[in-house]
Parts: structure tokens; C-alpha cells; sequence
């Protein structure tokens, strides 16, 4: 990448990056990761040859961002559950146990939002993660703000089809072990 | 029918869009991201050159490329010179010197060789050049003098004709005596 390109990152980064790392915060509910995370996405953006060509940098480093963050979600999903992986509590003023409840209620999302996939998940972060317009997304992904709401609709859908999926299983699987 | 209602859903997302990271956590990710990307841009500044060759060694087209300039621009004007340095070379006089008002002077004699003459034929025909001069069958014309120390200098054009009807001309430079000189053509402009 040429030197401008990596002026212009850092642009990008001074204006955005604090967004950025909530955003990543959010989406991998871990302080570190999110940390590495974000270094990770930065070093990937700086050796991307084709960012010269990118209009705009900062919804680019977003998009990308939610990328990682969701990959790194799928990627641990995958992997041994260590103790390490639990969440940080999201809250100091809820009990241990409404924490515990909570923090899994929150994954559950998280993970139905990884299934997502291109635009609707875009637009869905977009709008619920980073509490978006429907004017400002669709400015951003060059879109109607209709078609946003429309995105969004659709994943909303999506994402409580798979919820109720997973808690219909846990509570099949509940019931066995209980007549057990 | 899904069991969850959007209500649900929604009220989630909130909860997630709430979370904000500390403010000790964020400036410090912002410091070490900044130190990567200034460390990059140092490092980009003083590795351009072996990036570009990085980049032309990248395929074998491009290498290949390389190669054919770098022949072309380069090894074959260096061989030329080289070529053209070593018949120089055999055709330069050895060095001599006179005596001259008790000062040692160089003699000097040079020329070119046509491109086609290998180093053999080279000498022979310097032999034959030599004995030529000897015999004082030569042609000689006066290009430039000038005075040095004292003593007199001229640089003389002279012309052989060598026995297989070839003309050789060489640049005859030496300090000025009167055997030497009594044959010499005066340039045109003192004639």
C-alpha cells in the first residue's frame, strides 16, 4: 500500500477508532480480544493493496471489523470451551446469578447474529449493535433506507427463528435429562 | 412458531448496544493500534526499494523482464565497453620516454581497432605499425600543441598504410626534438 493509503488509515483510525473498539467490545463481549482485534484490523487494512480504492475507509474498517469479530466468535464456538472464555459481566448492578443469565442470554443473540450472513447482517449490526438510522446505514451501504428496514426486518426474523430453536432443543434435551 | 418474541429479541440487543468499554481499556487499545501504525509507516518509508524488487520477483514474467532490461541496458553496453577497452588496449603504444632539457617526458600513441580484429591480428598489425614508423613511411599531421614545464608538446594525427592496403591512423603525442618533428604537417590553420 502506498504511503498515502497509510495516512489516510490513520485518519480513519483517530476518527473511528474508539467506535471500532466498542463495537468489537460488543460483539465479542472481551476487553483483550477486542483489543487484539482491533490491532489485527488495522494491520490487515495498512497491508491491503486495494485500499487506495476504497471510497469509504471508515464504513470499509467497520464492515471488516464485524467480520473479524464474528469469525473469531466461529472460531471459538468451534474450539474446547475454556473458563477463560466466559464473558466479562456487562453490568455491576445484577446479582451473580441474573449475571450469568444475562451474559448467556446476550451470546445466544450473538451467536444467531454470526449466522447472518452479507447485507442483512451488515444492516443488523449496523442498526441494533451500533444503534444506527435506517438514513445513515443506507447512506453508508448505498441502499434505500426502505431496503434497510428490510434487511433488518428479515434478519430480526432469522435471528428469532434461531433462538427459539436453540431453546426448544435446550429444553428437549432438558426434559431427557430430567426423565433420566 | 418460533417461541421467542421480537420484544425479546429486541430488549437483548439493547442490552448489547449498552456495553461500553472502559475508558482506560479504550486508550490504551487506541496506543498500541497508533504504535503499529506508526511503526508501519516508518518501516514502509525505508523499504521501498526491496518492495519493488519483491514485486518484480514476484512472477516469473516479470523476472524474466527484469532480466531482458537489465541485458539489454546493461550487460551489453558494459561488454561493448569492455570489447572496446582491450583493442584499445593492444593498440596502445607502450609507454616511452625521453630525455628532454633533463626532464623525463612520456611518449604516448593510441588508436582503435577496428571491432572485427582479434587480439592476433591486433599485435601483428601493431608490429607493422612499429616498423613502419621506424622507417619513417608514415603520414603525420599536427592537431595541437602546447608547453608544459618548459618544454614543448605537440599531438600529431599519423597515417599508416599497412601492406594489406588498410590505413591505420593513431594519435601520436611527444614532447618536441628535431628529429621528430622535421617531417611533421603544420594544421591547416598555421599553414
Amino acid at each position: 500500500m502506498l504511503q498515502g493509503g497509510l495516512q489516510r488509515l490513520l485518519e480513519v483510525f483517530e476518527h473511528e477508532g474508539r467506535s471500532l473498539y466498542t463495537l468489537l467490545t460488543r460483539l465479542v463481549l472481551r476487553e483483550d480480544i477486542a483489543e487484539e482485534l482491533m490491532q489485527d484490523l488495522f494491520v490487515k487494512l495498512a497491508n491491503f493493496k486495494g485500499l487506495d480504492k476504497v471510497k469509504n475507509l471508515a464504513a470499509y474498517a467497520h464492515r471488516t471489523a464485524v467480520n473479524m469479530a464474528i469469525d473469531w466468535r466461529k472460531a471459538r464456538d468451534k474450539g474446547p470451551c475454556r473458563l477463560d472464555d466466559a464473558p466479562e459481566p456487562v453490568s455491576d448492578f445484577i446479582s451473580p446469578l441474573d449475571k450469568l443469565s444475562l451474559n448467556e442470554e446476550i451470546e445466544d443473540v450473538l451467536c444467531a447474529i454470526s449466522q447472518l450472513r452479507g447485507a442483512s447482517r451488515e444492516a443488523f449490526v449496523m442498526r441494533y449493535i451500533q444503534q444506527q438510522s435506517y438514513e445513515d446505514i443506507a447512506g453508508e451501504m448505498g441502499k434505500t433506507p426502505n431496503q434497510v428496514r428490510a434487511l433488518c426486518f428479515k434478519a430480526l426474523m432469522h435471528i428469532r427463528y434461531v433462538l427459539s430453536d436453540r431453546e426448544l432443543r435446550y429444553s428437549k434435551k432438558g426434559g431427557r435429562d430430567a426423565e433420566d | 412458531m418460533p417461541r421467542i418474541d421480537e420484544q425479546e429479541i429486541l430488549r437483548r440487543l439493547e442490552l448489547i448496544s449498552q456495553i461500553k468499554p472502559g475508558p482506560e481499556a479504550i486508550a490504551l487499545a487506541m496506543e498500541r493500534v497508533r504504535r503499529v501504525l506508526v511503526n508501519m509507516m516508518e518501516k514502509k518509508e525505508t523499504s521501498k526499494p526491496i518492495r519493488i524488487w519483491e514485486t518484480i520477483l514476484r512472477t516469473r514474467i516479470s523476472r524474466l523482464a527484469a532480466a531482458a532490461v537489465v541485458t539489454i541496458f546493461v550487460l551489453l553496453p558494459l561488454s561493448y565497453g569492455a570489447v572496446k577497452i582491450i583493442k584499445t588496449y593492444f593498440f596502445q603504444g607502450k609507454p616511452t620516454s625521453v630525455t628532454q632539457k633533463g626532464v623525463t617526458v612520456p611518449m604516448m600513441r593510441a588508436t582503435e581497432l577496428p571491432r572485427e580484429w582479434d587480439e592476433e591480428q591486433a599485435r601483428k598489425v601493431y608490429d607493422e605499425i612499429n616498423r613502419l614508423r621506424e622507417a619513417g613511411k608514415c603520414e603525420k599531421t599536427l592537431i595541437k600543441e602546447w608547453v608544459e614545464n618548459g618544454i614543448l608538446y605537440r599531438v600529431y594525427r599519423v597515417r599508416y598504410v599497412l601492406a594489406s592496403g588498410d590505413v591505420v591512423t593513431m594519435g601520436e603525442c611527444w614532447p618536441v626534438n628535431d628529429t621528430n618533428d622535421a617531417d611533421a604537417n603544420r594544421p591547416e590553420d598555421e599553414e
